[in-house]
């Protein structure tokens, strides 16, 4: 990226001192008027240009062109004089065209290019459920139609909390509206998790807490014996 | 020995099974002010039916219609960034600064020799569409909920033990690390086996939390265009380009949580937690556009961007916890390293970007080919992003049962979250023969489609122009005044608590170009 910025500036003043086509007269302004190049931007003398000396206008030489062409192909003979050749007049079937002057044989033109995916190992997640909602107010009675929406019912109101309880004893008031308060549930069945399960799964172990170090079961990481209080 | 082999192989094959990526990533990559030149951003960043700059190439290529010359551009500049960020109450200021850049790239433009309202031209042009560089912060009390219960959640809706939790990759940027520190431990409460965080029993005697976070992100999103356009007899301009956005993003985010009462028995300290995360990529994308002027001085335009689709997203991320849980089990560090073989964890996947809609319409005072006749012009846009349709997809050729779960959980909770929103850009210039002055105003709607969520976008613009010999200098600042929310965790059985965020951006831009 540094290089890409460096060179930049760089180019910048190349192209200022090569820039000699508007260093006299006006510079135009593209968003107004953008004109034709003027004459001293073309550098290289064309055949086209050459051959442009032999007529008399422009109109002149059109139509001379156009006179040679119908006599050398009978194809333009019926075309009016500002249309150009069109290529694809001599055939066009089910994405195959045929253009005798590049193409001698017919040319499939194919749809779009999908690219391969590469592979995946992935390490960052979110808990999508706490995403959705976490205190709905349900209407239990019947709402009456939307006469502008035509929808029925309330979309479910969602509830932050940004604000301190600062009356004492807290109590959490927004906790009290989840009554009863979570008690996020341990399992240690093994049994595999899923993303879209909820609390309330039961331990079915015998022991009081693992909070002394983990026996490390299975082989790999196990946690450090705790140091503090019981 | 073997022991570890088969640890490491364990991750080895775990990994292949986990997901990624966040509701949040999919706005970061949609939801940002639109660059361009310097005279392009002094008139708001209107382009969608002006055209004669390069910055068309991004905003509707048949603008690039206008061209029957050439020229050559340079965009750079600088952002300043001032943040006030309210949290629970708590008010904190941070600056930061930043260069940025604008297009850089060529445009030739040629009519037919013997048909001059006849023209075509095409542009190869770099810029930055997004800066990412910033760094916030911010901090509060907290007497409600605490970030290590995303932990304790994570692990009671695991359904796993703590051996499976400690050995299993997917946990090992998150609740291994807290479960191995002692942050969050096994207690029988009523008779019922429960996980719980240390700062919950905090937080349960009526004590409150000191929560702090600092994020520092680097990078942007850059792309790479070449756009075409055909001039139809003055009436008509058709555009077309193809995009190559490169994707560079770093992001470290430091949570520290403190308890604030003077007890130093009552089993938590504070804890720290840095999640240090880097997202690169490369996709592709397209626009068309279509320019209409039915009469002198007055021009339409339309064009339609397709979604990118980022086939080449890659994240690394490591994280780190520090904790001080008191006489509970004193101080402890570990990081994700420690839990994967001390590798960063990696993931590659696939993103879709939204749709983008624009119409636009400008009137151009003297449409004449003498420069000190050319007086003025107005011009305004404005665009739809259909946020919602932000995607994300495995970029496994055969998805696990899980990981297509997952994607299609992830695609919904991006459809409930965000919509559709609108981008309104106007903006005007005076010209005086080789001067210019330029004003222009842009504001974005909000992409939440929860009400109590607000952001916004909104930028001031000024600047000045000078056109004459073969080359053309604009300078151009914009004052940016932003809005957005930012939510330090999520718990799924609690409200949720978030930082109401307002950015100051005072941005320069300067253009430099040559016409040949």
């Amino acid at each position: 990226m540094k290089t890409i910025l460096l060179a930049a500036p760089f180019a910048l003043l190349v192209f200022t001192g090569c820039s000699s086509v508007y260093k006299m007269g006006q510079t135009p302004d593209d968003v107004y008027y953008s004109p034709t190049r003027p004459e001293g931007a073309i550098v290289r003398e064309t055949r086209e240009d050459r051959r442009d000396t032999y007529y008399s206008s422009y109109d002149d030489w059109m139509m001379q062109r156009d006179i040679r062409m119908r006599l050398r192909d009978p194809r333009w003979r019926n075309l009016d004089w500002d249309m150009g050749y069109n290529p694809f007049l001599f055939s066009n079937w089910n994405g195959y065209y045929y253009n005798p002057f590049y193409h001698p044989f017919p040319v499939f033109s194919p749809g779009v290019i999908t690219p391969v995916n590469p592979k995946v190992t992935t390490p960052r997640t979110t808990n999508l459920n706490a995403f959705n909602p976490p205190v709905r107010n349900y209407n239990q009675s019947n709402t009456p139609r939307n006469i502008k929406t035509g929808r029925v019912g309330s979309q479910p109101v969602r509830v932050y909390n940004n604000r301190n309880e600062r009356s004492s004893g807290l109590g959490n008031s927004l906790r009290r509206v989840l009554d009863p308060a979570p008690t996020r549930t341990y399992n240690s069945d093994g049994s595999s998790g899923n993303w879209n399960n909820s609390n309330g799964r039961s331990y079915n172990s015998g022991s009081g807490s693992s909070s002394s170090g983990s026996s490390g079961g299975g082989g790999g990481v196990s946690r450090p014996a705790r140091s503090g209080r019981n | 020995m073997y022991r570890r082999i088969i640890l490491f192989s364990f991750f080895a094959a775990s990994a292949s099974s986990l997901q990624a990526q966040v509701p949040e990533d999919a706005l970061r990559y949609s939801f940002f002010s639109q660059n361009g030149t310097a005279r392009n951003l002094a008139i708001g960043g209107a382009m969608g039916s002006l055209g004669g700059d390069i910055s068309a190439t991004f905003v509707n290529p048949a603008g690039l219609g206008n061209y029957r010359t050439g020229e050559f551009v340079f965009s750079g500049g600088w952002n300043l960034q001032r943040n006030r960020t309210d949290f629970r109450e708590t008010q904190t200021i941070g600056n930061r600064g930043a260069f940025g850049m604008g297009p850089i790239g060529l445009v030739f433009g040629t009519a037919e020799r013997y048909r001059p309202n006849r023209s075509k031209a095409f542009s190869l042009a770099f810029t930055q569409q997004a800066n990412f560089n910033n760094q916030y912060n911010y901090r509060g009390y907290n007497n409600f909920s605490s970030f290590a219960e995303t932990f304790s959640e994570e692990i009671s809706n695991s359904g796993q033990s703590i051996d499976q939790v400690l050995n299993n990759s997917q946990f090992a940027f998150t609740s291994a690390p807290a479960l191995y520190t002692y942050l969050v431990d096994t207690f029988r409460i009523d008779g019922t086996l429960a996980v719980k965080a240390l700062p919950e029993f905090v937080l349960e005697s009526g004590g409150a939390l000191l929560q702090e976070k600092q994020v520092r992100t680097r990078g942007g999103l850059y792309e790479l265009a070449l756009g075409y356009a055909v001039n139809n007899s003055d009436k008509f301009q058709f555009g077309g380009s193809i995009g190559i956005p490169i994707l560079s993003y770093r992001n470290v985010t430091e949570f520290r949580e403190t308890d604030t009462s003077s007890n130093i028995n009552n089993g938590f300290g504070y804890f720290a937690y840095t999640d240090d995360f880097r997202t690169t990529g490369a996709g592709l994308n397209a626009r068309i556009g279509v320019i209409y002027r039915p009469q002198e001085h007055i021009r339409f335009g339309a064009a339609i961007h397709t979604p990118t689709y980022m086939f080449a997203m890659k994240d690394r991320r490591t994280t780190n916890l520090e904790t001080d849980t008191e006489d509970y089990n004193g101080q402890a560090s570990v990081g994700s390293n420690f839990f994967t073989n001390g590798q960063a964890g990696e993931s590659n996947y696939t993103m879709l970007t939204p749709w983008r809609f624009l119409v636009s319409g400008s009137y151009v005072f003297r449409e004449v080919e003498d420069v000190r006749k050319q007086k003025a012009f107005l011009t305004a846009d404005i665009e739809y992003v259909h946020h919602r349709g932000s995607s994300f997809y495995s970029a496994n050729e055969e998805p696990t049962t899980d990981e297509r779960a997952y994607f299609k959980s992830l695609n919904q909770v991006i459809r409930n979250e965000y919509r559709g929103n609108f981008n309104f850009r106007v903006g005007g210039e005076l010209k005086f023969n080789v001067w210019m002055t330029r004003l222009g105003f842009a504001y974005q709607t909000n992409p939440y489609r929860n009400n109590a969520l607000k952001a916004s976008r909104a930028l001031v613009s000024g600047g000045v122009g000078y056109r004459n010999k073969g080359f053309f200098a604009d300078l151009t600042y914009v004052h940016q005044m932003n809005r957005d929310v930012n939510f330090p965790y999520r718990l799924q059985d609690k409200a949720n608590t978030f930082a109401d965020q307002r950015f100051r951006v005072g941005q320069v831009m300067a253009t430099l170009g040559v016409k040949f």
